[in-house]
C-alpha cells in the first residue's frame, strides 16, 4: 500500500516518513468512533477511523487536502473530521468547498461575542486562502475572499455597536 | 527501518518488513505492555514500544526466528512477554537455553490438565529444536529431557488405564 520509512513505534501509535512526509498514527483503543489520529507534517492531527486514515495518507500530496487540513487548525477537533470526511467523500469540489466555507462561517459566528478573537480566526482563514489560492478554482478563491470580507466587517460593526 | 504498510485498521497496523509480515496492535488503556507484536502468523507478544522495535529490528535473526518458532508451545501471553524481554537483555546463547528451559517448564505446567496437548507439542518441539539449528550442547542437554517428559507422560497414561481397569 505506501512504503514507510524511518519508522519509529510509541506506546500508542507510529510515525515515519510516506513520500517525504511525517505521517504519525496514533491509536485510541477506548475511542468507539475515532480511533485512529492521522498527523500529517505539522498540520493538526485528524481522528479517523480505519478507512479513512489510509485514504488521508493516499492523497498525501493532494494540495487540497493540505487546504483543508491548514484550515482545519481553527476548527473543534469534530469539525476537522467531517472536513476530512467530505474532502474525501464529495467527489464535487466546489460543493464540498461551499460547505467548507458554511463550516467557516458558523465557527467564527460561534464566536461573536468575543470579536477579537472571531477576527482572529478569520485573519487565519484568509491568510491560508491566501498561501492556497493557485491551488484552487479562481471562481472560489473570489468567492471565499468575498464571504471572509464580509464576516470580518460584520464582526466589526459588531464590536463597534456595542 | 522501511516497511510496506499493508493495512491499516482501528487498533492494529499491519506491514512487510524484510519479507515479513508484521501486525502490530495498540492498545493504549494497557499501562505496561501496550503493543503486541505479531510476525508472520505466530502467537504475538505483548510488550512496550522499545521491545516491539527491538524484536522488529532483530527479526531475521536466528535467535529471534527461533523465539517465534517456539512461540507456539506455549499458551500463556506472559510467558512470552518475558521473552520478549529477554531478547534484549541476554546474549543469544543464553537466549536459546532460556527459552527452551521455558517451553520444557510449560510443557511440564500442562502435563496434568492437557496431557493430549503436551504430547503433541513435545514431537514438533524435538523437531523444531532439530530444524532450527541450535547449539549442539543444548541439544544434547535438552532432548534426553523432552524425551524423558515423553516417557513420563506415556508411564501416566497407562497408570491411568491401569486404574480404570
Amino acid at each position: 500500500m505506501f512504503n514507510v520509512k524511518s519508522m519509529k513505534l510509541f506506546s500508542d501509535g507510529f510515525q515515519g516518513e510516506v513520500n517525504d512526509h511525517t505521517v504519525e498514527i496514533r491509536f485510541s483503543s477506548w475511542a468507539w468512533s475515532y480511533p485512529v489520529s492521522v498527523q500529517i507534517d505539522s498540520f493538526p492531527h485528524v481522528w479517523v477511523d480505519e478507512g479513512v486514515a489510509s485514504k488521508i495518507i493516499s492523497r498525501i500530496d493532494d494540495p487540497l487536502l493540505r487546504f483543508i487540513l491548514e484550515l482545519s487548525g481553527q476548527v473543534t477537533w469534530k469539525t476537522r473530521s467531517n472536513w476530512v470526511d467530505r474532502y474525501l467523500k464529495e467527489k464535487d469540489v466546489a460543493k464540498m468547498l461551499d460547505k467548507t466555507l458554511l463550516g467557516i462561517q458558523i465557527s467564527v459566528g460561534l464566536h461573536r461575542m468575543y470579536p477579537d478573537y472571531a477576527l482572529f480566526k478569520v485573519q487565519y482563514f484568509k491568510k491560508t486562502l491566501e498561501k492556497y489560492s493557485r491551488y484552487l478554482p479562481a471562481e472560489t478563491v473570489e468567492k471565499w475572499k468575498r464571504a471572509l470580507e464580509e464576516l470580518e466587517n460584520k464582526i466589526l460593526a459588531a464590536s463597534l455597536s456595542r | 527501518m522501511k516497511v510496506n504498510l499493508l493495512e491499516l485498521k482501528n487498533h492494529s497496523v499491519t506491514f512487510e518488513l524484510n519479507g515479513h509480515r508484521v501486525t502490530l496492535k495498540f492498545l493504549s488503556h494497557a499501562w505496561t505492555y501496550p503493543v503486541k507484536v505479531q510476525v508472520d502468523g505466530y502467537f504475538g507478544f505483548w510488550c512496550n514500544s522499545s521491545d516491539a522495535l527491538f524484536i522488529l529490528e532483530h527479526l531475521d535473526e536466528k535467535h529471534v526466528q527461533f523465539m517465534l518458532e517456539m512461540s507456539d508451545f506455549v499458551t500463556d501471553w506472559r510467558t512470552l512477554i518475558r521473552w520478549a524481554k529477554w531478547l534484549k537483555w541476554y546474549k543469544p546463547e543464553k537466549f536459546y537455553e532460556k527459552i527452551i528451559n521455558s517451553v520444557y517448564r510449560s510443557l511440564c505446567l500442562s502435563l496434568k490438565e492437557y496431557p493430549d496437548y503436551v504430547a503433541k507439542a513435545i514431537g514438533k518441539v524435538v523437531k523444531t529444536l532439530q530444524k532450527l539449528q541450535v547449539p549442539s550442547d543444548l541439544l544434547a542437554k535438552w532432548l534426553p529431557k523432552f524425551n524423558s517428559l515423553e516417557l513420563r507422560l506415556i508411564a501416566r497414561n497407562l497408570k491411568s488405564f491401569g486404574g480404570a481397569a
